[in-house]
């Protein structure tokens, strides 16, 4: 069964390592999750240093089986169950994929996120989830993911942009700037954000918000 | 941004005033700021009412458009970071309320599912465009268009938790350098560690809990530069916590806002950005900006920081009443 903590996790709760998970008190989420397919993945490429190379896949890997547990939606907004999932179901792979040495480890916000929006984009698994999720509902939503995880600054700009917590304004930035470099993509980014102050985004639909920055 | 230069007529949010009928259960913090006195466990609603003062469609749009009070809407636009939720409601005249003095009344619900919700949300009115007009300068005439919107409230859904330095725990205990008299502990709530194989004078005199005005004056004279010293580290650690993970000025970035932090270091920025920058309002975004340049974070830290901590644990009071008692 998947699982929530009771309480959402500080960094000071982990600086003495992994080894007092158990003494974290945890709750169901009523659904069991099946991540055999992430975890054959990740043992398939656990010894390629080219960590980003895989983000694409891993997401796509996590989407599916979050998705095929029929996991209430509510659990995707809390960050104690994004935490419990790296800490228990894919801790190697956040060990890998941020190359944190177990011993003394670093970058526990990639275990944990923090508040807010930029928090879900650091906890190891919501990342990978969100971007999916809003994605793959789309007609070329596989192209479109791929597009997204291909370069790290675009997948940080968008993901961290407090804009992109709208699904609608998410898929026009990744729409609007397939294919561009980080330089262009950056500015469409600062583009949208600018206009957030004087333009209400969040009524728009999908095509409008492209066409403001296309 | 610290403050949003606009170079069109928008609307003042001293005319939009919003304002919710806050279950009971809801204390009030400041003017724009309430918390649940503990997380609700049913949904929940809050109504919500929009006072718009209509003086402002003299200003807002060109002398030549006609009926503009009948090209925009009105919306409560609402944003929790930390539980990744945003939209909208809109707002319905409430017709039954007439005023004399030109204002309009609107209302709207808004339903909280409390397990979809943490931390706080942010509510803002907003008075939206709903058709395009003919472009003129100094005009926003865009459909969309936010010609104004009202002042923030927030309300937290998990309580509020307030810090103020007194909350930090002091015992004595073993600190990672022998030679050193304390350390920091970053925990929650932070912990300061007094060496305990510290000379057994400086422990006698750091636990007096005696009668002696001299001995109590000495003993916060001598401490206050460690509390001085620990607020520093706080402040420290929160800036850093707030500072994005890829270092970069550009603004695609966000840096987070000190909401989105854990306790206390969350209140800790909020500390140090009212007593950096002063006006309540727009402290948080100056301090948001700062830290997105380098340049502006260096000076912050290495050069505003080391002056406002002593500001913030009084250091010139704590002198003042020891030198007035002992320096004769």
């Amino acid at each position: 069964m998947s699982k929530y903590y009771k309480k959402k996790i500080s960094e000071f709760d982990l600086e003495q390592g992994f080894n007092n998970l158990d003494s974290f008190e945890i709750l169901d989420t009523g659904v069991e999750i099946d991540f055999d397919e992430f975890t054959s993945y990740f043992q398939s490429v656990a010894n390629d240093d080219s960590v980003t190379a895989h983000d694409f896949n891993f997401s796509m890997l996590i989407y599916e089986a979050i998705s095929k547990s029929k996991l209430d939606k509510k659990f995707t907004h809390d960050l104690r169950f994004w935490q419990w999932i790296c800490l228990n179901k894919i801790k190697e792979y956040c060990l890998w994929r941020w190359k944190i040495d177990e011993e003394m480890p670093k970058k526990l916000n990639r275990f944990l996120g923090s508040g807010g929006v930029t928090g879900f984009s650091i906890n190891s698994a919501s990342r990978l989830y969100f971007p999916a999720d809003g994605l793959l509902k789309e007609h070329d939503g596989e192209s479109l993911l791929k597009d997204f995880w291909s370069l790290t600054q675009k997948e940080l700009s968008i993901s961290q942009s407090r804009l992109s917590i709208n699904p609608k304004i998410f898929v026009a930035l990744v729409k609007a700037t397939k294919g561009l470099n980080t330089s262009e993509t950056n500015k469409a980014i600062v583009k949208l954000n600018l206009l957030d102050s004087n333009t209400f985004l969040d009524l728009m639909d999908e095509s409008e918000i492209i066409s403001l920055i296309s | 941004m610290a403050q949003i230069l606009r170079f069109y007529k928008h609307a003042d949010s001293n005319n939009f005033l919003l304002n919710f009928k806050a279950p009971i259960d809801v204390n009030r913090i400041n003017d724009d700021t309430f918390t649940f006195a503990s997380k609700p466990i049913k949904k929940i609603s809050i109504k919500i009412d929009l006072v718009v003062n209509t003086k402002i469609f003299e200003s807002i749009a060109p002398e030549i458009e006609m009926d503009v009070e009948n090209s925009v809407d009105y919306y409560l636009s609402y944003v929790s970071d930390a539980s990744r939720q945003r939209g909208f409601v809109k707002f319905k005249e409430n017709l039954s309320k007439v005023d004399l003095s030109g204002k309009r009344h609107f209302e709207c619900e808004l339903e909280i599912d409390p397990s979809m919700y943490f931390g706080s949300i942010d509510l803002k009115g907003l008075l939206v465009r709903n058709k395009d007009f003919k472009k003129r300068k100094g005009f926003l005439t865009s459909k969309y268009s936010i010609l104004g919107s009202s002042t923030t409230k927030k309300i937290y859904i998990d309580p509020f938790k307030k810090f103020d330095g007194s909350d930090m725990e002091v015992e004595f205990g073993k600190v990672s350098r022998s030679g050193a008299l304390y350390q920091l502990q970053h925990s929650n709530p932070p912990k300061l560690i007094i060496n305990k194989d510290a000379p057994e004078k400086i422990k006698e005199m750091l636990k007096y809990k005696g009668t002696s005005k001299t001995k109590n004056i000495i003993r916060d004279a001598l401490f206050r530069p460690i509390v001085v010293d620990a607020w520093e580290q706080l402040a420290r650690k929160a800036l850093e916590k707030m500072t994005p993970i890829e270092d970069s000025s550009d603004f695609g970035v966000e840096v987070l806002d000190p909401e989105n932090l854990e306790f206390p270091y969350d209140r800790i920025a909020n500390i140090i950005a009212k007593s950096v920058y002063g006006d309540p309002k727009s402290a948080v975004d100056n301090l948001k900006h700062d830290i997105g340049i380098q340049k502006k974070r260096l000076e912050l830290i290495n050069e505003k920081l080391p002056m406002v901590v002593q500001e913030i644990a009084e250091l010139t009071e704590v002198y003042n009443k020891a030198s007035k008692n002992t320096w004769k």
